[in-house]
């Protein structure tokens, strides 16, 4: 049964909709009813309400592993078929962020779900080195699409998406909405805020509990540390997270907001996000400019990718608020050459640390010889090591956004700051510079050539 | 200025168990027990912590220990204990994948495995005669990175999470010994490396990435954990027995302590009645060496 909410003022699910049309539509696997928001006056008949509902059910209902007769089960059961165009593609998809991250985003791990399913059941106990190798053995297994949406693949790998299951549900909805020429829709669901506008309109509401702007695309979220790994709606998991696809074992690092063109790529990376180290997520959306990421550990500490801000904001190109560093590293001719360990981070003018930046190597032992860093900082915030340090990474440069806010989020208030960048080699030396700073100085870039292990570093305004 | 820390420190293919820094003989008893933590444990505060943990211990509060709450009771610590070096071994491991990987493009090759495991062979076989068998003189003792300049024992607990070990001769050829000669060729040495190397490339393309180094490793510590289990509770039960001297089914206090006033004095070397980092180590027990799973009772 469809509800259909008329709303004269607009609720706050798309305030900046004026004389929006709700319709909540049955989430057939429990949890929030799916929401699409109409704008401008625009409203659906009858039957497109009950074509939008139909999409949403046959999602679910064609990746559903409990019921033997489903498209994904049939499949599954002789490793060779035809699929639906929309699955077809959604599992092509799938495997180009398979191969894109040796696996840690999968969609062949329905072996893997159903081995936890059968211990949540209490069929079995549960096997550490069981779900690695049942992990293993679907990523090493072969994967062939044919013409005409056919797929052929090789045991033991079972197909499994019911985690995205809303987000495949909503892309469906999105591509009819679109097919009748609505332009400017949002469509809520759970874990999932979708946007779509040919006019310019963004979308305006609450996500992990922050305000956030969305221009078009999707925005997913996970808050992993209640959730429990399997449910289906009758029973649930007392182990918390999601499932690690390259170890098949419970994983709740961050919780994980993403952003993405789409809902499939943005739940996909939420996934990842969640269950990962933090550069490891960082780096993989940094590589394109649709996507972009908000982690938040178990202290509140907040990593974000270097487009999020600009994603879920509304900051005008002429506010101050946005700055970039860029440093450049020099490059050592010597054998045996190994990656600098760098710190880059901003305090405040006593040297209280304001915004970790930057953070390469990951061994403590030589993390401390960093030793201004280690100091004021490293020694005093094991979870900052644990969640943030990433691969030293030769001499790559290091280019660096920075929206103002502080370790936790908060506006730093453009006070009187420092930018502190040190950097240290095995065998080699150790440099560190420091450059005070203010968002108003900054009207032209400064550049400061450094010494050693540092050529030069440069911070300007991005606008 | 960073100092160079021997590279053979790292066993490739992580054969071997994660250095640690060397632990003052009593650290397992003194952390335990020391609820002041001033490093210093009096007999008196000894005696009152093991009566605080007996009490814990004894959940239907009858003032006695049977044998499943005893064996209970450790068995919580043990898989606390278990879970906490895990997650340090691994880690290290993602250290030791960076320390292997020596020119540092992300990827561990046989070039860079052989590298190591030529340190590693040369470095045991002290007399240079490219074999290295049972009878050959240990090799000498060296520096974890993480031990003190000046030698002086830190509180370590003891990992109880201990896997095979390469670095004495016991451990290298029973690791590398695959003909039962009872001796270790060089050629064998590299073939069951290579042998690792390849089972670990779980895509076969003759290169190992981070993740796939981390989980091979997984697998033989997680088979490990559950050996070390097994062990520990067997042991427990066999504990419990030798204790409940009256053979009761029923530990009392006072059979509690004998197995702790043993450990105290054991390790109450100076004999002034304080458990501190100035008791030098007592004698080596005999079977201390290689047994892995027993418990220490007073721990």
């Amino acid at each position: 049964m469809v509800a259909r909410i008329l709303i004269g003022l607009t609720v706050c699910i798309a305030s900046h909709f004026v004389n929006a049309n709700s319709y909540v539509f049955p989430a057939p696997a429990g949890g929030a009813n799916p929401v699409v928001t109409l704008h401008d006056e625009q409203s659906l008949s009858g039957l497109q309400r009950k074509n939008i509902e139909v999409l949403i059910k046959d999602t679910y209902h064609t990746l559903d592993s409990a019921n033997k007769t489903s498209a994904l089960s049939l499949i599954n059961e002789s490793y060779e078929g035809k699929l639906p165009a929309w699955l077809y593609n959604a599992i092509q998809r799938c495997e180009k962020w398979f191969k894109k991250t040796e696996g840690n985003i999968s969609c062949r791990n329905g072996a893997l779900y159903n081995y936890w399913g059968e211990y949540v059941r209490g069929t079995h106990d549960l096997s550490r080195r069981e779900v690695r190798r049942l992990a293993r053995a679907a990523r090493i297994a072969e994967v062939k699409f044919t013409d005409n949406f056919g797929i052929k693949f090789s045991p033991p790998l079972q197909w499994d998406l019911s985690e995205y299951a809303a987000s495949l549900a909503i892309e469906r909805v999105v591509d009819y909405l679109t097919s009748l020429n609505f332009t400017s829709f949002h469509i809520s669901a759970q874990g999932l805020e979708t946007h779509v506008s040919n006019e310019g309109i963004s979308w305006h509401g609450d996500i992990a509990q922050e305000p956030a702007v969305q221009k078009n695309g999707t925005i997913a979220y996970i808050q992993p540390w209640q959730r429990p790994v399997i449910s289906n709606g009758k029973i649930a998991s007392v182990e918390k997270g999601v499932l690690s696809q390259s170890d098949g074992w419970p994983s709740a690092k961050f919780q994980a907001v993403s952003v993405a063109p789409n809902a499939f790529d943005a739940m996909l990376i939420a996934h990842f996000a969640v269950s990962k180290p933090a550069q490891h997520a960082l780096d993989l959306v940094n590589t394109n400019a649709l996507t972009a990421l908000k982690l938040i550990d178990e202290n509140g500490r907040v990593f974000t990718s270097d487009s999020y801000t600009s994603h879920t904001s509304q900051l005008s190109k002429d506010d101050p608020y946005l700055m970039s560093v860029d440093i450049v590293l020099p490059l050592f001719n010597i054998a045996d050459y190994r990656g600098p360990y760098v710190s880059v981070w901003i305090s405040d003018e006593k040297n209280h640390l304001i915004k970790s930046l930057a953070l390469r190597g990951t061994s403590e032992r030589w993390l401390s010889e960093l030793r201004t860093w280690w100091r004021r900082v490293g020694r005093q915030n094991e979870g900052l090591v644990d969640g943030f340090a990433g691969a030293t990474k030769k001499n790559a440069p290091l280019h660096i956004e920075w929206d103002g806010l502080d370790d936790f989020g908060k506006n730093s208030n453009a006070q009187s700051l420092i930018l502190h960048i040190e950097v240290a080699r095995e065998h080699g030396g150790r440099s560190y510079e420091k450059i005070p700073f203010t968002f108003d100085s900054l009207t032209s870039p400064i550049t400061v050539t450094g010494a050693d292990e540092i050529a030069s570093i440069t911070l300007s305004l991005m606008n | 200025m960073f100092k160079t820390v021997s590279l053979a420190v790292v066993s490739a293919l992580c054969i071997s168990a994660s250095a640690v820094a060397a632990p003052h003989s009593a650290s397992g008893i003194i952390l335990t027990y020391d609820l002041n933590k001033d490093e210093s444990l009096p007999l008196e505060e000894f005696v009152d912590a093991r009566r605080a943990r007996f009490n814990a211990s004894d959940s239907n509060k009858d003032g006695v220990l049977d044998e499943s709450e005893y064996v209970y009771e450790w068995e919580g610590k043990v898989e606390k204990r278990l879970a906490e070096d895990r997650k340090a071994s691994v880690k290290q491991t993602h250290i030791r994948f960076h320390a292997v990987d020596s020119n540092d493009d992300e990827f561990i090759t046989i070039d860079e495995v052989n590298a190591v495991g030529e340190r590693s062979f040369s470095r045991m076989d002290s007399d240079n005669d490219g074999v290295v068998a049972l009878d050959d003189p240990e090799p000498a003792p060296r520096r974890s990175a993480s031990q003190k300049k000046d030698d002086k024992p830190e509180l370590v607990q003891r990992p109880m999470l201990r896997m095979p070990t390469s670095h004495n001769i016991e451990g290298f050829v029973t690791l590398y010994d695959q003909n039962g000669d009872g001796k270790v060729a060089k050629a064998e040495f590299h073939a069951v490396r290579k042998a690792q190397f390849q089972r670990t490339d779980e895509n076969s393309d003759d290169k190992l990435t981070e993740q796939e180094y981390v989980l091979e490793f997984e697998d033989r510590l997680d088979a490990q954990i559950e050996k070390t289990h097994e062990g520990q509770i067997k042991q427990t039960y066999v504990r419990f027995e030798v204790l409940d001297s009256d053979e009761n089914g029923k530990m009392t206090f006072s059979e509690y302590m004998v197995s702790g006033f043993n450990a105290f004095h054991r390790y109450d070397t100076n004999g002034d009645g304080y458990l501190t980092l100035a008791d030098p180590a007592p004698a080596p027990r005999q079977q201390e060496q290689s047994d892995t799973t027993t418990a220490q009772v007073s721990e």
